[in-house]
């Protein structure tokens, strides 16, 4: 079989072939780290679907405890006045620690 | 029944509870369960015999349950961003001990800081291989990894007390990391701090959910090196992350989303942590002091619908 491909041939291909697997893979990976708004959004409030195990064990997660969206109401409200109620709240500030 | 608050000294700092009608008793019990299991500053410390623990799996009580679920879903939701697995690259960089460390002003360490650059997730993605059972009682980890509970520690409490309060009116502030419930009254205004100045850089108001912020400003040294450090990490390489930005303020439906938000929009740098801020509103303050506000969606969508 004068066109048969040598052993050393194959594996020379074999390997230029999984280095190229290996070298796709690591860039998709970093890839996916500049943005990872992309998975967090897309995936942001689904998990209280989540079967077993793994995903059983973090469904209380993540907003599930609570009832609605509307947790960002007046957003823009810097120039808001303070509430006023009967029982007044005090203005709580939130920052690094 | 009255109004109650209590200031209590707490996960190196000071928690600030209030309740409109109510008891807060049972919510500074959890605060201060959750601190004595969660703090790595205390060798025997639930987080620390777990770290210490060479086997595999190991029986844990249900708060570090829950504290191993939540980082692995805040790492699964930030693709690897927020990785408590990098418990010993902390203490490399510098932080060990339960302190603030000598004092290192944020204009010093910005002036010596390397290049800026948003931080990426580590490859060695150790959070993959944690494992928790489903009733929290039992966690697999690779031995050797050594967790950190850092931010998502006090997004947990907050949740937890938030829990045990129930509903009514009620602010929990812990260090920063804030649940609030308006109950029947008005919204309940939550000002953003500016590192930078004296004035709040924004307000939200918010009926029901949290809001946290992650920053740089306070805790900053010199590392063995020499280098400047504080403790949020770019995973991929284990070291400060220096992005651009210095403070994100997050908005959550939990303490612990919107600590996740807010940690993984400052690693991320301004434009992606615009992004990720995005959908339930925002603020992120650069190096240069300026504010950017980022409003929720459903608030741009309510003004285009106006």
């Amino acid at each position: 079989m004068p066109n048969a491909i040598p052993a050393t041939r194959w594996v020379a291909i074999l390997t230029v072939v999984a280095v190229l697997a290996v070298f796709s893979f690591l860039a998709l990976r970093m890839r996916a780290g500049d943005d990872p708004s992309i998975g967090m959004l897309a995936r942001s409030g689904a998990s209280t679907s989540s079967p077993t195990t793994d995903e059983d064990a973090t469904q209380d997660l993540f907003g599930d405890d609570t009832t609605n969206d509307d947790s960002t109401t007046n957003t823009d409200a810097q120039s808001g006045s303070a509430p006023s109620s009967q029982t007044p709240s005090p203005t709580p500030t939130t920052r690094a620690s | 029944m009255s109004a109650q608050e209590r200031v209590v000294r707490a996960m190196g700092g000071y928690a600030r509870l209030w309740v409109a009608d109510g008891d807060l008793s049972g919510a500074q019990e959890l605060l201060a369960e959750v601190d004595a299991r969660l703090t790595r500053f205390d060798p025997a410390s639930d987080l620390c015999t777990l770290n210490a623990d060479p086997a595999e799996a190991v029986a844990v009580h249900p708060i570090v349950g829950r504290f191993v679920a939540a980082a692995i879903d805040a790492a699964r939701r930030t693709r690897g961003l927020v990785d408590a697995t990098l418990g010993r690259e902390i203490v490399a960089a510098g932080y060990a001990d339960d302190w603030a460390g000598p004092a290192l002003s944020l204009d010093t360490a910005l002036g010596e800081a390397p290049r800026r650059r948003p931080a990426r997730p580590a490859l060695s993605a150790r959070w993959r291989r944690l494992w928790v059972s489903p009733d929290r009682t039992r966690v697999r980890r690779p031995p050797g990894v050594i967790l950190d509970s850092g931010g998502i520690g006090k997004g947990l409490a907050a949740d937890l007390m938030a829990g045990d309060l129930g509903g009514g009116r009620f602010v929990i502030d812990v260090l920063g990391d804030l649940r609030v419930d308006a109950g029947d009254g008005p919204a309940i205004e939550v000002a953003v701090e500016h590192p930078l100045r004296d004035e709040p850089a924004h307000a939200f108001r918010l009926r029901r959910g949290a809001i946290a912020t992650s920053g740089i400003g306070r805790r900053l040294w010199h590392d063995a090196i020499g280098e400047p450090a504080h403790h949020l990490l770019d995973p991929s390489t284990g070291r400060p992350a220096w992005t651009g930005v210095i403070s994100a303020t997050a908005v959550g439906r939990t303490a612990i989303e919107a600590e996740a938000l807010a940690k993984a929009a400052l690693l991320s740098g301004r434009q992606a942590g615009r992004r990720l801020l995005a959908r339930m509103g925002g603020v992120l303050i650069g190096e240069d002091g300026r504010v950017d506000i980022v409003p929720a969606l459903a608030v741009v969508a309510a003004r285009a619908a106006a």
